[in-house]
Parts: structure tokens; sequence; C-alpha cells
């Protein structure tokens, strides 16, 4: 847990950041989310130190950030940027052992441990340990960039815009990848972020900002249907809910049930926008859920308004 | 996920010139091997030397290395020192510094420094020092600050300390350069050795002075070709280095 009371951050006159007051709760990915300048960046290098504080503090785990030397603040912090920063001149197994290395961890069960990390980023560890950053896409660079950030099973995980710079089905891929990679550690995230879709596929919470300041805070669903403010509404924009939906399967919204005669049939692992497209198109308001050939249920359009299952 | 790139080639070419340049300067030093290719060309007389070519050569050699390792121990340290953020105003002017030193004229420095060093070999090493300081700090100013700063903010933000990222990402990163500006250092320094016979450093210089002041081209001849094949000698094996560093980097 991370806990941001009272913080600001003044250039001169200007505040980037001012009067923060947050709590980015225990094994749950917070995206922090706004347009440029709105001092979400500021924020999270606040929160392992790459800058100081002008004021206010950070408590870690309970513990104020400011007690710790900032090298071994920053050694139990996880750190994934958008320009990725993989170091060219050594292997990925090295890259990956950065800071188990730093921590001077024992080097045979570092190894071992890089394999696993590469297995879990969907990098197969005999094909990939020995390669140079040089010779990978930029996806599989970025996943080397989280495993180097998971290797020393760091509580808490600090990502700045981390897919910012790929492709979008790189972009999509990894999203998906580190969904699942999030859902099976618990780690606790904060994710820096100017893109919405990003940001409500998958922040458990979301944070935006604006001009050094907290808009509102609370999860998708919050923001979506009571935003605090009319600049919430207006940034999320007119199809904030479809956003969402794009990134939920049908399957999370199937109703077991007997099937509806003619009723379209989409199969399981559609996304929800998606299904509610094809009941615009077939001009029906129920679908049938399919699994392959076996059916799951039946999901309506009703069912999609609702919130839904997280 | 299973697409994998092709491992990159790693050529292994022969190395000609570093083989050929120093087993042509092994040829030459051979007693007797110089004067038989040079008489016949009627510019002069060349008998034995004394000292021999070999000692002279070593002479070269000595004043080369012994000046490149004052100017690497120099320059390396000032560079990294200019190259740290917020020290902007110092790099500019230790560019400038640095730079005003290859303006100066070798001669010039050589004759300022006599009246402080006497002669000998001080006030050689001085001019060299001086004069080979130029591409080894600016090339170590240049590659230190070329390192991405992606990678520099990924190496701070993981808990590295100013020193492990100066030794395991900066000087790694630009190593290749600046050994780049140490060979030019070192190729520019044999060239500029030989005007230290003048103040009576000894080396490949003797035999040109001594041609120059005795019209005797062949003599000079000598002197030249020994130092332009020292000089291609060492730019070989320096390449050599270099390139082994850029393999690895």
């Amino acid at each position: 847990m991370i806990q941001v009371e009272h913080l600001d951050k003044r250039y001169g006159d200007s505040f980037a950041v001012q009067d923060l007051n947050l709590t980015f709760p225990e094994g749950q990915l917070t995206a922090l989310l706004g347009p440029s300048g709105c001092g979400k960046t500021t924020t999270l290098r606040m929160i392992n130190r790459l800058i100081e504080p002008t004021g206010g503090r950070i408590l870690l785990g309970g513990q104020d950030t400011r007690t710790l030397k900032p090298e071994a603040l920053r050694r139990g912090i996880g750190y994934v940027i958008q320009q990725i920063g993989l170091f060219p001149h050594l292997s990925v197994a090295q890259n990956v052992a950065t800071v188990p290395d730093l921590l001077g961890r024992d080097r045979r069960a570092t190894a071992q441990r890089v394999d696993e990390l590469l297995d879990l980023v969907g990098l197969d560890p005999a094909v990939y340990r020995e390669k140079r950053p040089a010779e990978l896409s930029g996806g599989q660079a970025q996943r080397v960039g989280v495993a180097r950030a998971l290797a020393a099973d760091p509580p808490v995980l600090l990502m700045d815009e981390p897919f910012g710079a790929l492709d979008p089905l790189a972009r999509d891929r990894l999203q998906e990848a580190f969904r699942d990679i999030q859902r099976r550690l618990g780690k606790t995230v904060v994710m820096v972020t100017h893109d919405i879709d990003e940001a409500l596929r998958l922040g458990d919470r979301v944070a935006l900002m604006r001009g050094g300041r907290l808009e509102q805070f609370g999860t998708p669903d919050d923001l979506i249907h009571h935003p605090a403010s009319d600049f919430v509404r207006d940034f999320l924009g007119e199809d904030a809910t479809l956003r969402q939906l794009a990134g939920r399967p049908v399957s999370a919204f199937v109703r077991a049930g007997l099937p509806s005669p003619g009723a379209p049939r989409v199969q399981a692992g559609l996304n929800a926008r998606s299904a509610l497209s094809v009941m615009l198109r077939e001009g029906h308001d129920t679908l049938e859920v399919l699994r392959g050939e076996e059916l799951l249920g039946h999901v309506a359009w009703q069912d999609l308004r609702g919130k839904g299952p997280a | 996920m299973t697409v994998t790139l092709p491992a990159r080639p790693r050529r292994t070419r022969v190395p000609w010139g570093a083989l050929l340049w120093p087993a042509l300067l092994l040829l030459c030093l051979l007693p007797g091997v110089l004067p038989a290719l040079i008489n016949p060309l009627n510019l002069g007389e060349v008998g034995a030397f004394d000292p021999p070519l070999w000692r002279l050569t070593l002479t070269h050699l000595e004043l080369v290395a012994l000046s490149g390792v004052v100017v690497l121990a120099l320059g390396l340290p000032l560079a990294v020192a200019v190259t740290r953020p917020g020290w902007d105003a110092p790099r500019q002017l230790a560019e400038t510094l640095v730079g005003l030193g290859q303006t100066v004229p070798t001669f010039a420095i050589l004759a300022l420094a006599v009246p402080a060093l006497g002669f000998g070999w001080a006030p050689t090493l001085l001019g060299l020092i001086v004069y080979g300081l130029v591409p080894v700090v600016s090339n170590a100013v240049l590659g230190l600050s070329g390192v991405d700063r992606g990678v520099l903010d990924a190496a701070r933000g993981m808990g590295m300390t100013a020193w492990q990222r100066l030794w395991r990402v900066e000087l790694p990163l630009a190593r290749p350069v600046i050994l780049a500006g140490l060979r030019t250092s070192v190729v520019y320094n044999v060239g500029t050795a030989t005007v230290g016979a003048a103040l009576g450093a000894g080396g490949l210089g003797e035999p040109i002075i001594n041609g120059l002041s005795q019209q005797n081209t062949a003599l000079v001849l000598c002197g030249a070709l020994l130092s332009a094949l020292l000089a291609l000698t060492l730019d070989a094996w320096l390449g050599q280095i270099e390139r082994r560093a850029g393999q690895m980097s």
C-alpha cells in the first residue's frame, strides 16, 4: 500500500503537483490518468524519489520513504518506462538479473529466477536468454523490461507509459499478457498513462489528475457512471462505456438460460463492445454465447448496460 | 512470440593490417635491410646506425606509450567529471581549453616548455600530452553524453548508485567511442614525437633531424618510413581492440 499525503512539487512559483492525497490500494493496479502536464509522471517519480517532493510525504507499507536511502528504496520497487531502457551491452538474462545482482543475491538462484520470469512474460528462456536487446522487437524488449522490473520480486511496481511506444498490435498483446501477470502476482501497481482505453482496461482504480491536482479517484465504473466533474466526463468522452466494454470478454456477462430462437451466435472470447455491435447489426437484443460448439448461455443488451462483473 | 531473429552475424575477418604492418616494421629493423633498400635510390649514404634503429624505435614507442597512458589517466576522469549533470559550464570550458591545445602548434608548445623543463623527455612528453588530450577528451565527452537517456533513467530507477551507473552502464557503452579517440591520439603522437628529437628526447626523429642537418635525404626517409610503419602498426592494433569492444557491446 502506498499512501501519498499532502504531496507537493514546486518548480519556482508553479506547482507540478499540489496537495495530492491518495492511497494506492495493496495488490491493485491504479492508473494515473490525465492530460500531459497534469503531474502524473512527476507523482510517479516522487514515489521512488527520482524526483524529491518539496512538501508532504509518501508512505510505503507504512514507512516514510525519506527514511530510506534512495538507492535502497528503488531496489525494492519495480520500474518500467516507455523508453524501456534495456542495457544494450548486456544479454537479456543479464538485464533481467540487474536488481538481484545489485542486491548481492546468489548467482545460481538468480539464473533460475531469470528463466522463470522470461517464461512468465511469454519469452522462451532457451531462445531469448542470451540475446542482445538490439535483436528484440519492441514488444519483446518491453516484455524483458517487465521481467527485469519483477526480478527481485518487489511488492510495488511503477510503470510510466509502459506500452506507449509499441505498435497497436504489440500493445494489445502486451496489455493482455500484463493483465494476466498482474492477476497472478497481485502486485501494487501504479501505471501512468494518457491512454483512456488503457486506464479503463487495466486499472482496478483510476486516479484522474489535472493541473497537479487529483480530479477524481475511483473504479473505472465510478468515473464513468458518477463523474465528479464536467472535466472528468469530458476527458473520458461520450464513448467511455464502449471503451470499457472493449476491455472485457462477452463471456463475463453471460447468463445461463435457454437459447432464444433466432438469436445471433458469438464466441465467448469476443469483446463486449463487438458483441454490442453484433446486436445492433443483427437488430437483436440477445446473443447466444458459445465456446467452441458448446453453448455457454446468452447475453442481453441489458446485461451489458449494467456494471457487469469486475 | 515464437519468431526468432537470426543471430547477429559475427564475421571474423583476417586482420591483415594488424599482421602486415608490424611484419614490415620488424623487417626494416633487421640490420642492413633498410640501407639495402634505400641506398639504390641514390638519395644519400645510409650506413650503420648508432644507436641502432631498433633502439630508436623502442624509445619512440616508449614516448608514445607513456604519453598515451598519461593522456588516458588525465583525459578520462576529466571527461567523466564534465559530463555529470549540472556541469554544462565546466564542460564547455574543458572543450574550449582542450581544443586550444590543438590549435597551438606542437612545436610552439615544445619551444615554450624548454625554458621551464629543460631539454630531453620532459618537454617532449608535455607536448605529446597536451596534443594527445584533444581527441581523447572530445571523444570521451561525446561517448558519455551519447548514452541513451532512457537507459540511464532505467539504471537510476532500479537503484544503481552514481558509481554503479558509471562503471556498469556509461563507461561500457561509451567504450568504443573512447577507444577510437585514444587510437587517433596515439597515431597522431607517433608523428608528433619525431619533433622530440630536436629537444634531445631521441626516437625516430633522430635520423630525420640528422638527415636534415647533413642534407642526407636517405636518413630522413629512414626515420619517416619507420615512424609511418609504427603508426600504421599501432593504428591497426588499436583498431583491432576497438572492434572487439564494439562487438562486446
